[in-house]
């Protein structure tokens, strides 16, 4: 017995006591008194609203009918202390607590309303499959499996957070995840201190190379078929019970501009969707910063109709192309979060009132030129090409960077930031994968696949980025 | 360290704020210079002329090409002294490197264009595209004429100049055109000329621009203008002709004619110099035309008709190119870059001749042979 740890006793009302007494007296621990067959009374212990109620009538009408280890539940397990017992309880398990001789069992009873599998909001195909991840890390798993119904899938089941406790699962597939990224990863997840693990970001943070980087050195999804095509690469998935969105890792730059639609069309359609999405990123975080450069610095690169345009159009405006720049891209950013955040319902009128009220007003009104707000418009609905995850919030952020060494010093500025920007990329690692892999380090067969689609039946090989053990997708004759 | 570090980011920052803020100039402090003009001025100086659009007023919509322009003028002992006077009567800077066109009267190149020639290489605001024009006369009515739909000059000057390709009566030359010719040497250069008209249909006093024919020069000098049919003979020797308008005759008949499309036009210019050290050029043409239109009584077309449609017009182009190499001997002025195919072929016999190459060139030899085919009649029977 370990030190601060508590025996049962075999008065049932000291085991309770002492229940109680962990639990805090909390209202909503309930005792309820039964005998098994034997005529041993018993104790059951559930914390009210956590427990499935079909299940817990169950367990209360036929507990008279078990012997006194025959349970007709999944995971029984004997509890030896009473802070497991506690730790059961919290997690929405049933206690059963016996006199003699004295001890636990858990029974799991769990029964929380939850949503049931959706299409992810965030992850929306118009082709491919439409099921998303929902709170419950056992239907999360449930899916990884019915997407995957591979004997090799590995789970491996923890507890995180001093107070929280709460259940994470890394999958892995045995034969292909690279153990040492694996052991890497149980290493780092070993040294989470944390008393409450709220969400998978939690986790994010607590295991990337770099805590200190705006870009995501790790994925991000709710999509099953998403974490298995990962998981077939090599990589490894973080589930954390009471988030939809699963840690795919290692992740590296060009991924985000991937999403797994791509592979629902044909290889031709996939190409150009990626290429576009590639082409938008560009767009989303260097044109505001490429228009002030070029009318402020370069206006002789301008064929002469288009800077006539321009420059009428600038004619009222007051402000300098910077400041006018700014001010779209963070109106536009305070729509964009306004949209996000207000209910569905006022969302719209958010989004009218903004597009055409302000921004045909602030034109008319010569606060701004028709053509930044062109350029505002075009930058943001670019940004909107890309997957939801943090790169895409990462790529407006730099927006503003951007446009501000342009401001300063043109196009020299411009390409100071880009050199820079790639710079520190390439000095980014995700669990010891470099960032800007495939690109650097330099390897066109593997880039092709990321830049572009490939078609399936070239893709004999996994990615190397991610040291699969079996680096053969399938060999020829292979079934 | 730190420290260090952190001054050493803070002096990075003020060294990009500092060196950076002076080169940008926003929109709205600029004059954009669409066209500029060159007139001779007081003292063998050079009078300046620039077009710039006026831009919208707030109230507006943007009307982009379609603004009305105003003309600056200063005056200066050089191009550059007048370029940097003209700031005072602008109450904006002058952006001078979205400049369309060019027009250079003709006083200014028979004073020698060398000089000016110098100042525009010398200036690096202007693009190498920009289009060369010459005029007879003030090139302040160049700029100052407006074209139906086009109120800046500059885009008149550049429409007309791309209008060369289907009427072989200009062609387009850039600054980076001349340049080169100037510097390499190869040939004589020549620029397009461009004349204002009066338009009497529009009833109001307005003028218009009419791009015909080439100033040509021998070295620095101006040496002639070329005329439509002799225009159309140096395209046709240069092979730079893309397309034209030929009309013959109808046989028997007065005031009729039957016109024909050229749609192709392939030049093969041969030299050679013979033991006397006189040069012979051989220039073979090869002309593909459709028939497009005839006014004649009897317009059934035979082939024999063709056979003989073929046969005046092989001496028609035939003289257009005659008309040309008389223009360029008495002129004496190079334009197919002779003397440079003779350096490349009798390296030898050109270190004895280029000296006096001057001379030379009005005894050369041309003779023309024309194959013309006429590939369509597009008349249906």
């Amino acid at each position: 017995m370990n030190r601060g740890q508590t025996e049962f006793k075999e008065d049932l009302r000291a085991s309770v006591g002492i229940l109680k007494e962990l639990m805090q007296h909390s209202d909503d621990l309930v005792f309820i008194d039964r005998e098994l067959a034997s005529g041993e009374p018993i104790k059951i212990a559930y914390v009210h609203g956590l427990t499935d109620d079909r299940k817990l009538e169950y367990l209360l009408a036929k507990a008279k009918e078990f012997g006194d280890a025959d349970f007709p539940f999944g995971s029984d397990d004997r509890l030896s202390t009473a802070e497991q017992a506690a730790d059961c309880l919290a997690a929405g398990q049933a206690v059963l607590l016996f006199s003699d001789p004295p001890g636990a069992a858990a029974i799991d009873v769990l029964g929380v309303q939850l949503r049931g599998v959706e299409e992810p909001s965030s992850e929306s195909t118009v082709k491919g499959p439409r099921s998303g991840f929902t709170e419950s890390l056992t239907n999360n798993l449930a899916l990884v499996r019915y997407f995957c119904p591979s004997p090799q899938l590995k789970v491996q089941h923890r507890k995180i957070g001093r107070l929280s406790r709460t259940n994470i699962a890394v999958l892995s597939v045995a034969g292909v995840t690279n153990p040492r990224i694996l052991e890497e990863l149980h290493l780092r997840l070993d040294e989470i201190t944390t008393d409450l693990l709220l969400g998978s970001t939690t986790i994010e943070e607590w295991i990337a190379d770099n805590r200190g980087t705006m870009f995501p050195l790790l994925e991000s999804t709710e999509r099953p078929d998403r974490v298995v095509g990962a998981l077939m690469d090599g990589r490894i998935a973080v589930m954390v019970q009471g988030t939809p969105f699963v840690v795919l890792l290692p992740f590296v730059f060009l991924q985000a501009f991937q999403v797994g639609e791509d592979y629902s069309w044909n290889y031709y359609i996939g190409s150009m969707l990626r290429l576009l999405r590639i082409f938008c990123g560009l767009i989303g975080m260097l044109l505001p910063a490429f228009y002030v450069a070029t009318i402020t610095f370069h206006h002789e690169l301008v064929p002469t109709a288009l800077l006539q345009s321009i420059a009428a159009a600038k004619e009222p405006v007051p402000f300098p192309a910077v400041v006018e720049s700014f001010a779209m891209m963070f109106a536009f950013e305070i729509m964009r979060e306004a949209g996000v955040r207000m209910p569905k319902q006022i969302g719209q009128a958010v989004s009218i009132v903004g597009a055409l009220i302000l921004g045909q007003a602030a034109v008319e009104a010569g606060i701004v030129s028709p053509i930044m707000v062109i350029v505002a418009a075009l930058t943001g609905i670019c940004t909107f090409t890309l997957p939801p995850t943090a790169m895409n919030y990462a790529i407006r952020l730099l927006q503003f960077g951007m446009t501000f060494l342009a401001s300063i010093l043109g196009y020299v500025g411009v390409v100071a930031g880009i050199v820079v920007l790639l710079t520190y990329l390439a000095s980014l690692r995700s669990f010891g994968v470099p960032y800007l892999g495939p690109a650097a380090p330099f390897n066109a067969l593997e880039l092709t696949d990321v830049v572009i689609r490939r078609p399936a039946t070239w893709n004999v090989k996994r990615p190397t980025l991610f040291r699969a053990v079996n680096p053969y997708r399938f060999r020829g004759g292979d079934k | 360290m730190r420290g260090a570090g952190r001054l050493a980011w803070v002096l990075t920052a003020l060294a990009l704020l500092c060196s950076g803020c002076r080169g940008n100039l926003e929109l709205n402090e600029l004059h954009i210079v669409h066209s500029v003009g060159l007139d001779p001025g007081k003292n063998g100086g050079v009078k300046l002329y620039a077009e710039v659009a006026k831009l919208a007023s707030g109230q507006q919509q943007p009307k982009g090409m379609q603004n009305r322009t105003f003309i600056l003028t200063s005056e200066g002992s050089n191009l550059f002294e007048a370029a940097r006077l003209m700031r005072v009567k602008s109450d904006r800077t002058l952006l001078w490197g979205q400049t369309t066109a060019i027009v250079i009267s003709k006083d200014i190149a028979l004073q020698g264009m060398e000089r000016q020639i110098e100042t525009f290489r010398r200036f690096r605001q202007f693009r190498n595209t920009t289009l060369v024009y010459m005029v007879d006369g003030s090139s302040a009515e160049v700029l100052k004429a407006e074209m139906p739909n086009s109120s800046i000059s500059a885009q008149a000057l550049r429409g007309l100049a791309e209008g060369g390709e289907s009427t072989a009566l200009t062609d387009p030359t850039s600054l980076l055109d001349i340049y080169k010719d100037w510097n390499n040497g190869f040939r004589d250069i020549k620029i397009p000329s461009i004349k204002v008209l009066k338009d009497r249909n529009g009833g109001k006093g307005g003028k218009l621009l009419k791009a015909v024919g080439f100033f040509a020069f021998r070295g620095n000098r101006l040496a002639g203008f070329m005329p439509a049919r002799v225009s159309k003979g140096y395209l046709r020797a240069a092979d730079r002709l893309k397309s034209s308008s030929e009309k013959l005759a109808c046989p028997g008949e007065s005031g009729t004619s039957v016109a024909f499309e050229n749609t192709k036009n392939k030049s093969r210019i041969s030299v050679s110099v013979n033991d006397s050290g006189i040069p012979s050029v051989r220039i073979e043409v090869d002309a593909d035309l459709n028939l497009v239109g005839a006014t004649c009584e009897d317009v059934t077309v035979t082939p024999e008709m063709i056979a003989d449609w073929e046969k005046q017009l092989n001496e028609e182009i035939a003289g257009q190119m005659d008309d040309f190499f008389a223009f360029s001997k008495r002129h004496k002025t190079d334009l197919l870059g002779i003397g440079e195919r003779i350096h490349r072929k009798h390296p030898q016999r050109w270190k004895q001749m280029k000296d006096d190459w001057a001379e030379i060139y009005p005894t050369s030899r041309f003779s023309v042979t024309v194959h013309t085919r006429i590939d369509h009649t597009t008349f249906t029977v």
